[in-house]
Parts: C-alpha cells; structure tokens; sequence
C-alpha cells in the first residue's frame, strides 16, 4: 500500500524489524548463534555508516540488507576458514550466495508469525501452539483439551485467518 | 471461517476429490480468492517451521549495536557515511572479533565433534514466552526474558539443560536418566516431576508442582537440599531460604514472580507448611536422604560451561542481617513492581500512586525490591522522571511518571 514516502524508517525501525529475520537466515546457514548476532551486527553497522547515502524508505531495502547479510556471512565464513584450520564443509559459500532474495521471505513471515501470536485468545493459541509448536495433531489436541476436534479445527482457523490480517496489517502480505 | 477450513483441509491433503475440485474452481473465480489462498498456505508452511525460530530480544541487541555504534563513532572524527576510514574501523573490530574467537571455535568444534556428540541449541525468548519439548518428551514453558540451552539430543546416561529465567518444566520420567536444570547459581536434579523454576544471575527460586527433588549450589551436590510436591524455596549467596506459598500456580505465561520479602529478616517466613521445617539456618541442610533422591550419578557433574556458570559464592556462614548485597535485584514487570510496592508500602505507610498515573505496565525494570523505598525510588528515577505530589506529607505520592528517552 504505502509505497510511497509514507514510512520514514530509521536505522533503528528496520534494525527492529528485520533483526530476527536476518538473524535465524544467517543462523540457519552457519548454525552458531553468536556468530550470527555478529554477522547481522555488522550488516547494521555497514548500514549506520551508510545513511545518508541510501534511502531507508526504498522498497528494495529488504533485499539490500539481505544482500548484506549474505556478503558480511560469506566474508565471515572466509576468514575463518583462512585463521584456522577447521574445515566448514556445511558451509558452503557457494550454495549461501545463489540463494535468492525472495527465499528468505519465510523467514520475515516466521518472526512475524511468532510476534503475531499474542493477538490470538488464550485458547486459540494454545491450540496453534500445541499444533505448530509441538506438533500434537487435532485429535491429539481434542482429547488433551477435553474438547471436540470440531472446536479444534474452529480455532485452527480462527488463528489462521487472524494471523493473515495481521500480517496484511504489517504489510508482509499485500 | 468456512472458507478457511476448507483451505486448511484442501492443504492438509485430506479433502475429498469433490472438495479438492470445489477448492480450484474457487480459487479460479478472484484474485482476491487466489491471494487469500496463497496467504494461509503460506502461514501453513511457515508456521510448520515455527520450532526452528529463535527470536531474539531486539531491544537487547540494539542497545548492544549502539554501543558499538557510538564507540567507533568516537573513535573518529566526524560521521561520513562512506568515508573509508569509518569502514575500516567497524570491519577492523569485525576481524579481531573473528581472529579472536577463530582459536577459541577451533577448540570448541574439536570439542563438539570429540567429547560432546551433542550440538546445543539455544533459545532467547524476547516479549514471547515459548513452549516446547525435548526430544526425551520434557516440557518447557519458557516465559518472556528468559534464556535456555539444551542439547539437540540427551546423553546416554543423563540429561541436562541450562536456563537462566523463568520455566515451567515438566520432566518426562526416566528413571535411568537423571534430569539436571542448571542455572548460573544452583543446580536442580530430577527423576521426573514438574517444577516452576525462576532462576538469574542472583538467585534461583524453585517451585515443586509435583515429584521428589533436589536442588543444589552450583556444582556443590553435598549441600543439596530436598523438596517434595508444594515446596518453594529461593537460594541465593545468603543460602536457602523457604518460601512456601500456595500462590505460585504453575501458569503458561508467567510473569516474574516477584516473591515479596516481607521484612529483610529471612527466618520470618510466612506460613510455612509444616512438613518442611524450615531451619532458621537453611543451608546447613544435611546429607540429602538418601531413599529420595539416589546418590547423585557422577556423570552428571556438570561440564564447565565458560559463559554460564559463574562461581557461586559459598556464603555458608548465615548472616542475621541482610547486607544490600542480598537484597534480591531482578528484572520485574512495572505492573508487578508497582502492584508490590502498593502492597508493602500502602498509603499510610509511604507509598502512594496518584490517581490516573500511567506507566508502562510491560516495561521491564531492574530493581532491589527489598530496599527502602527512597532506595527503589531512586532506582525507578533511573528510568522514568517521576514527579511528586506535594499533597501528602512524610509519604511518597507520584503524581507522574514519564518513561526517559
């Protein structure tokens, strides 16, 4: 919708909005948590040195900053690699740096999701959890709850469809 | 709704043929159906992947980059965005970084591949609490703040975790495999039972909901205590202390309990239930007996984890009076800390919120509960401007607060 000069980020908004999602992309490639952290830290600092010069409100940020993210890991993974012997063999470079901007969508749509949550009535997100979390299934669920997979299912959905809204609402979905 | 449950079912693949048909001619008809479709499969698949997500405390890190930030900041002259030297400084304290710790990850992969087969995993919760399970069937609530490092897969002959925070965990029952929860202060060994615990850098409170368990000074398994279903008890550097209350219900989304000490003098205990006979000294509590818990597994000493264990203090000598030191610091919730102070300093006494005083009921403060108010005025003066009411004489009355930029 607001493509347009209507957003007004800073350094700081995108760094909230996209710190999880950049985080578990970089952590699911090199499975180490701080140096995850790093790696997205750095990917900030490269863009608090650069304000002024881009425009924060450019609708390719996303990809900008995940581009970053991708370049600053790859170095990371180098330099590593270069000071000390340990073979990365998971780590391929390579295969990180074909990855395509928009597979790392899930990842936006994943925290949103979990952030997203707390909208849901208790029941309903115990339910979500209790099916998406902890992967009991609907009959399991029903008889746990002592209610009907009927009501279950209701709830499923109910969760879904608020999810959706709320998704809309911060513009992951359009 | 109806729609959406026909989505969900078509995407569980368990529609019938005629409903599958249904489904795409539907969707055909819009755009507006094919998008709203193409959203909830989205969600679908996402949300299946949910348990691989670990959100991060965002205003955590940010303060952490701002600090970085405004260090390199000083260290030059003046902010040009791309001038070369700001580059060189931020990817300079990047490759120290990386050279620093590239020795240390050697000896850390080595040892991930020779003495632990078992990676772990580590999950931050933020504003969100998380609910999960372990591959041994153990449940953890895990509320908002909290910290908790588990291994992907247990060990053959024991198990354990670390959480720094608040759980509720309900042990699966495994009798050969003792279950250990360490905490930077004390370490908790179960067979199977469910237990509320709360645990920081300064003390580790311990709810039994069910079961027969042990808890400990970190990495001193002789000084152990024993609980039994009902029993709550908080050590700290001062020792154990006992707190049973029937208030600590077990919920899914706890807040930090602030356990409220009614006076700084620990042997006043309110209402403890007979059966745990709190000692005036409780942390001369004797060998554990021994038909309870069975003698602690000497493979379940725990591994010195470099960043979680810090030396505890061994204060066994109890002292009488409380020194500041003790007095228990966290992180509360400004509802409950406010709802606290109402109740331990009510208006005749000190303490008084003028009407209609807003504050952020979620935003989290670091304070001594125990100290004198004009001490956790001071400490709330930290992070909020306060004005006082002039109205109510020799007491505390806020007329406002106003969070600090």
């Amino acid at each position: 919708m607001s493509l347009e000069n209507t957003k007004n980020n800073t350094v700081e908004s995108l760094f909230k909005q996209y710190y999880n999602p950049l985080y578990n992309f970089v952590n699911s490639k090199i499975r180490n948590s701080e140096d995850a952290k790093e790696v997205v830290q750095d990917v900030f600092v490269k863009l608090w040195n650069a304000k002024g010069k881009i425009d924060l409100d450019s609708p390719t940020i996303k990809s900008y900053l995940y581009t970053m993210a991708r370049n600053t890991m790859i170095d990371a993974i180098r330099k590593k690699r270069d000071q000390s012997d340990v073979d990365i063999d998971n780590l391929d470079a390579g295969s990180i740096a074909t990855d395509d901007g928009d597979a790392l969508d899930p990842y936006i749509i994943r925290t949103e999701i979990m952030k997203s949550l707390s909208i849901l009535k208790p029941k309903t997100r115990q339910i979500f959890k209790l099916n998406k979390l902890q992967g009991y299934t609907y009959e399991e669920i029903a008889t746990h709850m002592e209610i009907s997979v009927r009501t279950v299912e209701d709830n499923m959905s109910r969760a879904y469809g608020l999810l959706r809204q709320e998704l809309k609402k911060n513009e992951i979905f359009s | 709704m109806e729609t959406l449950q026909l989505i969900l079912k078509y995407l569980s693949g368990k529609a019938s043929q005629d409903d599958r048909k249904a489904m795409e001619t539907w969707m055909s008809e819009s755009n507006d159906n094919k998008s709203l479709f193409e959203d909830i499969k989205s969600i679908d698949e996402q949300s299946n992947s949910l348990q691989n997500i670990n959100l991060i405390d965002t205003d955590v890190e940010w303060n952490a980059f701002m600090s970085k930030v405004n260090s390199s900041e000083s260290a030059k002259v003046i902010d040009l965005p791309t001038n070369g030297k700001v580059k060189n400084l931020s990817t300079n304290v990047f490759r120290r970084r990386v050279a620093l710790s590239a020795a240390a990850s050697l000896i850390l992969i080595l040892g991930a591949i020779f003495l632990f087969p078992n990676k772990f995993k580590e999950i931050h919760t933020g504003d969100m609490p998380f609910a999960m399970t372990l591959d041994d069937g153990t449940k953890i609530d895990l509320a908002a703040n909290s910290y908790l490092k588990y291994p992907l897969e247990f060990a053959t002959s024991a198990r354990e975790i670390f959480i720094n925070g608040t759980a509720k965990i309900d042990i699966a029952k495994d009798p050969s495999k003792p279950f250990t929860i360490k905490s930077p202060l004390t370490g908790v060994e179960v067979l199977g039972t469910t237990i509320d615990l709360e645990a920081s850098d300064d003390a580790s409170t311990l709810g039994v909901i069910e079961g027969n368990v042990s808890m400990f000074p970190a990495g001193k398994k002789s000084e152990a205590m024993l609980l039994k279903t009902g029993d709550i008890v908080r050590y700290t550097s001062a020792g154990f202390e006992v707190l049973t209350e029937p208030e600590v219900v077990p919920e899914p989304e706890p807040e930090p309990e602030v356990v409220p000490e009614p006076e700084p003098e620990p042997e006043v205990v309110p209402e403890p239930e007979p059966e745990v006979v709190p000692e005036p000294e409780p942390e001369v509590v004797p060998e554990p007996e021994p038909e309870v818990v069975p003698e602690p597994e000497p493979e379940v000493v725990p591994e010195p984890e470099p960043e979680v264990v810090p030396e505890p203090e061994p204060e066994v000598v109890p002292e009488p009076e409380p020194e500041v030191e003790e007095i228990p610091r966290g992180k509360f919730k400004m509802g409950t800390f406010i709802d606290y102070l109402k109740k331990t300093h009510p208006e005749k006494d000190n303490f008084k919120l003028k009407g209609g005083v807003k504050y952020d009921k979620n935003d989290t403060i670091n304070v001594s509960i125990s100290a004198p108010l004009s001490t956790i005025l001071k400490q709330l003066e930290e992070k909020y401007i306060i004005e006082y009411s002039d109205d109510c004489d020799g007491c505390f009355e806020i007329k406002s607060m106003i969070r600090k930029k």
